[in-house]
């Protein structure tokens, strides 16, 4: 695979490219529907000052039990990375 | 709307690596393995809990939110089919557990192991109960970071790092293309709630954004449960873990991705709609499956490759779109986690004993370990569908409801694959069961824990193959929450 | 109209390069790949929330989704670096082709 990997490297390259060309295309022909399902009630914020606070509020008013399950997976995260960094004598 | 002490199991990682700091601090011995049995036994016993509340009245479906309002706000919603899928998932925990007892007892680093595979049940549990898309994609993370490092977890092996990072990189790709797929329909429907996404989409008219979401949807759920141009990662993922995550990785990790891509799939779309690429799935699935495990001599490889020709079998009933083809896909997930499960776990007593994993290498070996050739020799025997065995059953429904739905093709190559791969079971067999025996072996049976757990599992087998009612009305039940409860799990939601 | 093109097309290059590098030979090569494949998911979910509110405003539900899936893409980093860190200790090489072993 060394031997031709210039030659794999430009045919994906032209068939990414044209993929890419065609996709361009295809979203200007048909434009995206934005919201034109929508069926729920908006709550938007305005854009102020104390944005953080806002947002916070929203989040854990709202989110908040993926914010919790968002603990346990931080966790998880630092007990793997125990479990692969830790040398330990059996 | 409850908030009850139900889900207080979901936090038992945390008090696995306290009893694991104990244990280490004050050298109790076996401490933090009898505590997580406990834990793992005491989330069954919860979401047994659930079941019974949900029994008493057949319409009822569990909406727990933590502080704000479901359309808004992220929410579990618990009906029959993800009380189906957490049971089989805490139950496959459980006997992975007490049988990781004995295999891990000489490993290093167990607390570790013990948390990250609590979380990986909790993971999982989550992914089941998920009423929200984000929700569902946190608890997927969640199943997904713990998968890697279990699987990378005996890092003095280079197979195991090199299977990891392959599929951590394949499961990243996969996550974010879920991402986009949660960002399309939330650009579509303005929401991610599960109710609010049906009541929006579902029933417009197919246009060329909404196929690309199915594609989307496909590929991202896809990855993660190996069906076919995306199933790289699996075989060398699923033969360098430790048994015990084998068992757990093929026998419900990857039919709860599956899961996932049937609960949101039939939120969105009608039935119809699937029947095509699904019947190719399907068939390039099973095909590829059953003809990669015949050349392998690795036995869990082979076991890995046969996994990947049960989800095409599950794919079957995914493509039909009747309530029979779904009973048959979910009868067939239960059964395939039983099934696996002793399989991954027999061929860990005799990784065990003998050191290899080489089907040349264990010739002759069922004469000195019985008890374990016998289990692994029944649930070979129920996952090429041998009558008797809960397998049958599961895949009769599943190639019955082929016909019903005029997909006889469908049903042809399945059981022309069901055969072939009758092919390399009964070679693990004979090779395990004949009298010419591989020089130098000479081994005695595994110990006391690694061989029970296989055989309550192959009862439990043989049990529901020989009287299927007692999973057939669950599962039953499952299938109809999912079409014909379709309304009901709206208008809990949304009122 | 114009702003679907430009940033659909910019969310499917930002997949392409991603992919491209994570074929590429160093592992820390791949893991790049990987991020920026994660972060195009991000950019997703930020450009489709904003067509669902007046300009002025926001929406938070899709702030708050791509906020919490950074912190998601970050554990997916930790751990793969925790993975290189392995390999390179028992290697000494982060190079994929020398240690790709496993084969069909």
């Amino acid at each position: 695979m060394s031997d031709n990997n210039g030659a794999v490297k430009v045919a994906g390259l032209i068939v990414t490219g044209l993929l890419f060309l065609s996709l361009l295309y295809v979203v200007s022909a048909t434009p995206f529907p934005h919201a034109s399902y929508r069926s729920r009630e908006l709550l938007p914020i305005e854009l102020a000052d104390a944005l953080g606070g806002e947002m916070s509020n929203f989040l854990w008013d709202f989110r908040g039990l993926d914010l919790v399950m968002q603990t346990l997976i931080l966790f998880a995260t630092a007990i793997s990375c125990l479990a692969l960094l830790r040398e330990e004598k059996p | 709307m409850v908030m009850g002490l139900e889900l207080l199991f979901m936090f038992s990682p945390f008090a696995v690596v306290l009893f694991g700091l104990l244990s280490e601090r004050f050298k109790v011995a076996k401490l933090k393995e009898s505590v997580a049995i406990l834990l793992s036994a005491f989330s069954l016993f919860s979401v047994w809990q659930l079941y019974t509340m949900l029994q008493a009245s057949p319409t009822k479906i569990l909406v727990v939110t933590l502080g704000g309002a479901p359309p808004l706000g992220a929410c579990f919603e618990i009906d029959m089919l993800s009380l189906y899928m957490a049971f089989s998932a805490a139950l496959l925990g459980l006997f992975a557990t007490i049988y990781s007892y004995s295999y891990m007892a000489h490993d290093t680093r167990l607390t570790e192991y013990y948390t990250l595979l609590s979380a990986l049940v909790v993971g999982i549990i989550g992914v089941s109960f998920a009423g929200d898309f984000f929700t569902l994609f946190v608890f997927w993370e969640l199943m997904g970071i713990t998968s890697y490092v279990l699987v990378a977890f005996r890092k003095e092996n280079w197979g195991s790092i090199e299977a990891g990072f392959k599929y951590m990189v394949m499961g990243a790709v996969g996550s974010t293309l879920l991402l986009i797929g949660i960002a399309l329909i939330y650009g579509l429907a303005g929401t991610v709630n599960f109710a609010q996404i049906s009541t929006a989409l579902r029933g417009q008219p197919m246009s060329l954004w909404l196929y690309l979401v199915f594609a989307v949807l496909v590929v991202g759920f896809g990855i993660k449960s190996a069906i076919v141009p995306m199933h790289t990662w699996l075989p060398d993922a699923h033969s360098e873990a430790p048994s015990p995550i084998s068992a757990m990785l093929s026998g419900i990790l990857i039919e709860t991705a599956l899961y996932g891509f049937i609960r949101v799939a039939y939120l969105i779309y009608e039935p119809s709609t699937f029947a095509l690429p699904f019947v190719v799935l399907a068939v390039i699935t099973m095909t590829l499956g059953n003809l990669m495990a015949l050349r392998q001599n690795d036995l869990k490889r082979m076991l890995a490759y046969s996994s990947i020709a049960q989800i095409g079998y599950i794919l079957i009933g995914i493509s039909t779109g009747l309530v029979y083809g779904l009973l048959g896909t979910f009868l067939h997930i239960f059964n395939h986690m039983l099934m696996k499960g002793v399989a991954f776990l027999s061929v860990g007593n005799l990784i065990h004993r003998t050191g290899s994993r080489d089907l040349d290498k264990m010739q002759g070996l069922g004469r000195m370990m019985p008890i374990t050739t016998l289990a692994l020799s029944v649930s070979l025997l129920g996952l090429g569908g041998v009558p008797g065995t809960s397998g049958f059953i599961s895949k009769f429904i599943l190639f019955s409801s082929a016909l019903e739905a005029n997909l006889s093709i469908l049903a042809i190559i399945g059981v022309l694959n069901s055969t072939l791969s009758m092919a390399y079971y009964l070679r693990v067999i004979i090779t395990l069961l004949g009298t010419k025996t591989s020089e130098g072996i000479v081994v005695k049976e595994a110990p006391f824990l690694m061989v029970a757990v296989p055989v309550v599992m192959t009862l439990l087998i043989i049990a529901f193959g020989v009287y299927p009612d007692l999973i057939l009305s669950f599962a039953s039940d499952a299938s109809k929450a999912l079409i014909e409860g379709l309304a009901n799990y709206i208008g809990v939601v949304i009122r | 109209m114009t702003n679907d093109v430009i940033f659909i097309g910019a969310i499917f290059a930002m997949m392409c390069i991603g992919l491209y590098c994570v074929t590429q030979k160093s592992m820390i090569r791949i893991l790049l790949g990987v991020e920026i494949i994660l972060n195009a998911g991000n950019f997703a979910i930020v450009y489709f929330a904003s067509y669902h509110v007046a300009q002025g405003f926001v929406d938070p539900l899709g702030q708050s989704l791509a906020f919490m899936s950074i912190i998601l893409g970050g554990s997916i980093i930790a751990v793969g670096l925790a993975l290189i860190v392995n390999a390179y200790k028992q290697f000494k090489t982060t190079d994929v082709d020398e240690m790709r072993r496993l084969k069909w």
